[in-house]
């Protein structure tokens, strides 16, 4: 059974998640015994299901003899990573994380951890998973608040003061970013500011000074239950007052500079449909999906998509509307499909690569062949193997050489593409899927192409 | 710093007390010790806002709407 454990799962001494049957559990173990029973007893974990906050789950038999309980919590549609989240998602989870830390205090109880990865999205609106990280409260400093400033505050601030991109240093730092170089690159301003201060700089100096010193007995610390309470109402001020409102990068008003008339944008998007109709897929990633406006397409019927794009403006502006108008069924991420999210942590195995998350049903790839093609010199061949690796069915757009897009791409750099044309493009893919559909899109160069395993 | 923990300890601020630690996150010596530094700081400001907004509400004609929410 050890084998099922899931790759990220082995910090915590209460227990795991683990796989049986393709199903997911969580064991908890007997040392957690005393905390499991409180958080439930304390109706704290209902307090928490009612205003869906965590994920709900409910208790089975146990697998193992040394388990004291096991549970199976509900799933998420698509696990994600904090380093391919937009700036208002890391901000919605950082103050997730507050909000339960309060709740979790008035009710005796205590998070362990304050990590970026206890948070997933589901149903449009971050969640946290991990249902073992309540401990009695107890009146010393909170445990978690180093981690809290390392995940979240630390990339919020260098998102919002200095440059987005560094979000993804997250990636390099698997337990956040550390407080000493997120100082070093805030900007001097920042030091006027009480709140980044007292956080991020005096923290910086505090964590260097105490480095390796043993004299002093963190455990005689002691801080009250208001001053807690305190605290974590200064870091969600903090939080709260982060904005971040970029220029306009390449993408950021796409499509209103797009060369598609209303007539060729309202064709696509009803072939698109019609080939989803025809396929019903269970899942959907759309990538390049830019705002998510063709993504809509699938995740409007009920079916769980994701929608990809480089750029963190039409990421940002994906998620600002699935939060107004209460969308489920999306989740926007921020990937660049030439270098996407690695395998990190340990044994290469702890967070897993985009690529093996999920094998998923139906793949959009409209208005992004000649990005990769021409763009990245990605030969067809290895994007039709790269697509078959990945989903079962394909809606792809052929973009020509004679669309204007692609006039412009060519127009900085030598034509070094003889072979790129339709017949190649579809030769290409036909080694790994079998052409369903294919229909010239109106009032455009372009085609869409409908391939399937 | 030093001067700073005396200044604590004397305030009665860190006292000594019987904790199990059953941690398992290294939660960092300066990080916690600056937290008791910080809330205590952002605790006596909140004292000193809720102060002045009681004396505001005291002459005030209008009715201060409470706010207890969980949040």
């Amino acid at each position: 059974m050890t084998n099922n454990v899931l790759e990220a799962s082995f910090r915590d001494p209460s227990g795991f998640i683990f796989k049986q049957n393709d199903v997911l559990y969580r064991q908890i173990n007997t040392p957690y015994k005393e905390d499991y029973d409180l958080f439930l007893k304390s109706g704290l974990y209902q307090k928490l299901i009612d205003k869906n906050y965590l994920v709900s789950h409910e208790e089975v038999g146990n697998f193992s003899e040394v388990a004291y309980k096991t549970i199976k919590p509900d799933l998420i549609d698509f696990i994600s990573y904090p380093y391919e989240w937009s700036f208002s998602m890391l901000k919605d989870a950082a103050l997730l994380t507050l909000k339960i830390q309060k709740i979790a205090v008035k009710n005796e109880m205590s998070l362990k951890d304050a990590s970026a990865y206890n948070v997933q999205f589901q149903d449009g609106k971050p969640i946290f998973i991990d249902t073992l990280s309540f401990e009695k409260f107890a009146e010393k400093p909170w445990i978690a608040y180093a981690q809290f400033c390392r995940h979240f505050l630390a990339p919020l601030l260098l998102a919002s003061y200095v440059d987005i991109r560094l979000t993804t240093l997250l990636r390099d730092y698997i337990d956040g970013i550390p407080i000493d170089l997120a100082s070093k690159l805030l900007p001097a301003k920042t030091k006027f500011n009480p709140s980044i201060l007292m956080h991020i700089h005096l923290q910086a100096k505090t964590i260097a000074k105490y480095e390796g010193n043993s004299t002093v007995n963190i455990k005689t610390l002691k801080m009250s239950k208001n001053n807690q309470l305190a605290l974590l109402d200064s870091l969600k001020d903090l939080v709260n007052s982060l904005k971040w409102q970029p220029k306009g990068t390449e993408w950021g008003d796409y499509y209103t500079f797009t060369n598609y008339s209303d007539e060729a944008m309202q064709n696509k998007g009803e072939l698109v449909k019609s080939f989803v109709e025809k396929i019903n897929p269970k899942t959907c990633w759309d990538l390049g999906a830019n705002n998510g406006y063709f993504t809509r397409i699938a995740s409007d019927k009920g079916i769980p998509s994701v929608a990809f794009d480089i750029d963190p403006i039409a990421v940002e502006k994906n998620y600002l509307q699935i939060k107004n108008e209460n969308e489920k069924n999306i989740i926007p991420l921020i990937v660049d499909l030439t270098n996407p999210s690695p395998a990190i942590g340990w044994n290469c195995r702890e967070r897993e690569s985009l690529i093996s998350r999920n094998k998923v049903d139906i793949v959009f790839a409209l208005a992004l062949i000649h990005h990769l093609a021409i763009s990245n010199n990605l030969p067809f061949k290895k994007i039709a193997e790269f697509f078959a690796g990945i989903c079962n069915n394909l809606i792809i757009e052929f973009v020509p050489k004679k669309d204007s897009k692609v006039k412009i791409l060519l127009s900085t750099r030598e034509d070094i593409f003889p072979e790129y044309d339709e017949k190649n493009f579809k030769k290409a893919f036909l080694n790994y899927f079998r052409l369903v559909d294919k229909k010239e899109i109106l009032n455009s160069e372009r085609t869409l192409y409908l391939f399937s395993k | 710093m030093k001067k700073i923990l005396n200044l604590l300890v004397l305030l009665g601020i860190i006292e000594l007390s019987n904790l199990p630690a059953q941690a398992y996150l290294d939660p960092g010596t300066g990080s916690m010790i600056l937290q008791t530094i910080i809330a205590t700081f952002v605790a006596a400001g909140i004292a000193v806002k809720s102060f002045w907004a009681q004396i505001k509400f005291f002459f005030s004609s209008k009715k201060e709407s409470g706010n207890d929410n969980d949040e």
